[in-house]
């Protein structure tokens, strides 16, 4: 009977991770932090008892034992504060940083934002940079040829197409990568606080994007400091606190429990707990 | 993952031309002019200084250019990776396009600077042989190989250790002297001839000048030396592959 109800379990396990997008399974991650300036051989030729001192270099854990799935066609996102590991969570499902414990199960193809317009070479001309940026983010050339009148209309910049990059506002840059950015071909988007450019109108713009991507079901995740954006547009949040998922759930609930958090540790400051070292 | 695999090759090398050129008046012509002008100069000092005939000018350029296009293409894949940190510490791709990239770039430009000496070669009435011509290719192909092979450790190595840099500097200057590049190896004492013979640029450069320069010398043997050196080489290759591949993951920790 037992092993008929594991049976049931396991079944049901992969029935459902068919439906996740990403599977982060405890997943750690420490950086060595040097807390001095690094020794040279001539240090040490200055002051020899130094080469049997204990280096007193630190690891610190930015990220402890995190576990979570994201669903197909969800729209997460993850809040916390400065510091608290969610760039490095980024990077770390992005491929840009291995876990050191743990693992990050992707399924389908993923394309990260965690800065816009990545690989711009500001001497190149606009038309350069699309097919430089679009490459990147792993599109073909003819996709991209295909795509570029809709990058250019999506971004306004018509008129400048042939200008060089380093001529344009910074507005301009960022609609230009934002605009090619929606473009690539993705089942998975993972976005770091993008969305906090350009003036209303094109911010009004890059919303009615994500409704397109979402409604197409792609999966999103989104790093944000900005929590109305999360309430509103948010299927499911994450809070990610000193390198620990604290809450994770409806957005609302999250937020709200975010914000006291905040609010006790602004009137206590002992609660907040030095990182391990 | 990435299926645009030469798509991003062919943007990387096309960024970094567009990007040298950009802004000049003569632009892509500097390609050209360039290498050119430098020819000139040797042309013009050896001869004032040596006056040195033809053909021995044709071996001194032809061992001019296979040491730049060797220095280049090393200087370049080792600083691939740092080159394009900022990109490798936003998006995931393949990280060995990187060093492809800057092993073409020098590849190119070799190219331009050896359309050069073969018209110098045509002038001096030169005469080329299929065989030569092949022996050159080949010796060439296989420098490549060994050039992308050092680069898939010493881009990995520099990363980590500053100091890498400093030391690549000295080898090539300690290699440029270390291989027959401005005197004949058959000159030497054969005592200092055998310290040559360890050196794989040696034999490369003997079979790219010999096919280049004396076409009609040209046998077998000198394709089985090639060969044989390839063998090595492509065993190298591999193991520095792995190596790349297992260490260019954590190289973003390091930048």
């Amino acid at each position: 009977m037992k092993s008929l109800i594991k049976k049931i379990k396991k079944n049901g396990d992969k029935a459902e991770r068919s439906q996740n997008a990403i599977e982060i399974n405890n997943v750690s991650k420490s950086f060595f932090v040097p807390t001095k300036k690094k020794d040279t051989l001539v240090d040490y030729l200055k002051h020899p008892k130094n080469i049997f001192k204990k280096k007193s270099d630190g690891k610190l854990l930015v990220l402890d034992h995190v576990n979570f799935d994201v669903k197909k066609g969800e729209f997460l996102g993850i809040i916390g504060n400065n510091g608290s590991g969610k760039s490095t969570l980024l990077k770390l499902i992005s491929g840009v940083y291995t876990p050191d414990r743990g693992e990050i199960i992707i399924n389908g193809s993923l394309v990260p934002f965690l800065q816009l317009g990545v690989g711009f070479n500001p001497e190149l001309s606009a038309r350069d940079n699309i097919f430089l940026n679009g490459t990147i983010l792993g599109m073909k050339k003819k996709e991209i040829e295909k795509e570029f009148a809709e990058i250019i209309k999506f971004a306004e910049l018509e008129r400048f197409i042939d200008l060089s990059l380093k001529n344009y506002s910074s507005g301009m840059r960022v609609r230009l990568a934002f605009s090619i950015a929606i473009r690539s071909k993705a089942d998975i988007y993972v976005l770091d606080e993008v969305i906090a450019v350009g003036d209303a109108n094109f911010h009004e713009k890059s919303f009615r994007e994500f409704e397109r991507l979402r409604n197409q079901g792609k999966t999103i995740i989104l790093v944000t400091h900005s929590l109305g954006v999360v309430r509103n547009f948010c299927d499911r949040t994450a809070l990610i606190d000193q390198g620990k998922v604290a809450k994770i759930g409806d957005p609302d609930e999250v937020v709200d429990f975010y914000e006291d958090l905040n609010r006790q540790r602004l009137s206590n400051p002992n609660l907040v707990n030095n990182k391990k070292r | 993952m990435v299926n645009n695999y030469f798509d991003l090759l062919g943007e990387f090398v096309k960024g970094d031309f567009k990007n040298r050129y950009k802004n000049s008046i003569l632009g892509f012509l500097w390609m050209l002019l360039k290498p050119l002008a430098e020819f000139f100069i040797m042309y013009f000092v050896w001869n004032a200084l040596w006056r040195t005939e033809n053909q021995t000018t044709l071996f001194l350029l032809s061992g001019v250019i296979f040491w730049n296009y060797f220095n280049d293409g090393i200087m370049l894949g080792f600083q691939s990776l740092l080159n394009k940190s900022g990109i490798i510490l936003q998006i995931n791709f393949p990280r060995e396009v990187v060093i492809f990239s800057a092993t073409t770039v020098a590849l190119i430009n070799f190219v331009v600077t050896l359309v050069i000496i073969l018209v110098f070669a045509m002038y001096t009435h030169t005469t080329f042989t299929w065989a030569g011509i092949g022996l050159a290719a080949f010796s060439l192909i296989t420098l490549n190989i060994l050039i992308i092979t050092a680069s898939f450790f010493l881009s990995i190595w520099g990363v980590i250790v500053k100091d890498v840099r400093h030391l690549v500097e000295l080898g090539l200057r300690i290699g440029f002297w270390a291989t027959p590049v401005m005197y004949d190896a058959s000159l030497l004492s054969p005592r200092v001839q055998k310290v040559i013979k360890l050196n794989p640029l040696s034999y490369l450069l003997e079979g790219f000048r010999t096919g280049l320069i004396r076409g009609h010398e040209v046998t077998g043997a000198d394709y089985l030396e090639i060969l044989k050196l390839l063998g090595i080489i492509l065993i190298f290759t591999v193991i520095g592959f792995l190596y790349f591949k297992k260490s260019v993951k954590r190289v973003a920790e390091f930048f």
